[in-house]
């Protein structure tokens, strides 16, 4: 081999040698932002807490009390407030944080009533709320039961009247 | 330089270019092998599965009304509340097992007992069990009467 054919050579092997540094580059950049663009583990969990929580506001609506000696639940105490609030509101606020203290493993909630389109009360003890709602009907139309239940507690900032 | 020659020079100048050769090889199988995902742990999935299917089935621990045919899942009959019935409604496997528990009544019971305390030793070791917990508020039903109560159940999966 003469002389410039071996300088040849050795120029194509480095150039070779960057060539590949650069596909590795390539190669790299690519797949890591394939992996920043979608999660690579997948989680099948949101759908089974939404089920609890689904749970939890039928069972809320299905918890027994102690209305003036009487034995309701708390749908129909719901149901009263839509006829008296003024009337039934107190005890509804307690009822209701006594029942929330009591699951511990709830951060933070919501609790909000909405009759015919319009709000009549809401308890807020939570924030960033996902909700779950619960229809029924009342003396005027129906009454909407709004759940939330939050990441964040708000802790005991007294009851949200509307 | 005669031919023999040549041709043994063009062989040793082919060593450095498939050692070469082998390095992009083995570089490309390894960036493919690092980014591609290839463990899949579905055993929350699995957990989850069990636990919604002894909350919703007839045959579980839940509450059903035969004359309407409805299951009330949130709503536990404590008449059936024992580990008989739920193996039975469910026939027990080798890999998953759970314990429940009502707290306020202080009652407990297993579905796949053995298992259960099995898998439950090995939930530290690596490559072992894994343990799924949940916790949720619940309606005892006893006789005629609600009460409320927290159902914990644990689940282990291997």
């Amino acid at each position: 081999m003469n002389k410039k054919a071996f300088i040849a050579e050795a120029l194509v092997d480095f150039y070779s040698y960057i060539a590949f540094i650069l596909i590795i580059i390539v190669f790299f950049l690519l797949f890591s932002i394939q992996k920043c663009s979608g999660p690579s583990e997948r989680e099948i969990i949101s759908s089974f807490e939404e089920n609890n929580a689904e749970i939890i506001l039928l069972n809320y609506l299905r918890t027994p009390i102690l209305v003036e000696g009487k034995e309701l639940n708390f749908a129909e105490l719901i149901t009263l407030i839509s006829i008296d609030k003024e009337k039934y509101k107190n005890i509804f606020y307690q009822e209701t944080e006594k029942f929330f203290r009591n699951l511990d493993f709830i951060k933070g909630w919501q609790i909000k009533i909405i009759e015919e389109k319009k709000p009549i009360l809401h308890v807020i003890r939570g924030s960033d709320c996902k909700e779950y709602e619960e229809t029924m009907p009342s003396s005027k139309g129906t009454l909407k039961v709004i759940f939330y239940e939050c990441e964040k507690s708000l802790g005991a900032i007294g009851p949200t009247s509307l | 330089m005669n031919k023999k020659a040549i041709i043994s020079f063009n062989v040793m100048n082919f060593i450095p270019k498939i050692i070469f050769l082998v390095v992009v090889v083995l570089s490309i199988v390894f960036i493919v092998k690092s980014f591609v995902v290839t463990d899949i742990d579905i055993r929350s999935a699995e957990a989850y599965v069990l636990i919604n299917r002894i909350i919703y089935s007839p045959y579980g621990i839940a509450y059903y009304d035969k004359s309407i045919d409805r299951v009330y899942p949130g709503i536990i009959d404590l008449a059936n509340f024992n580990t008989q019935r739920l193996e039975k409604a469910i026939v027990p496997v080798e890999h998953i097992a759970a314990k429940l528990s009502l707290v306020n009544q202080g009652k407990r019971i297993f579905y796949n007992e053995g298992t259960y305390n099995n898998l439950y030793s090995m939930l530290n070791v690596e490559g072992g069990s894994k343990e799924i917990t949940n916790e949720l508020y619940v309606l005892v039903k006893d006789g005629d009467k609600l009460k409320s109560d927290i159902l914990h159940m644990s689940v282990v999966v291997k």
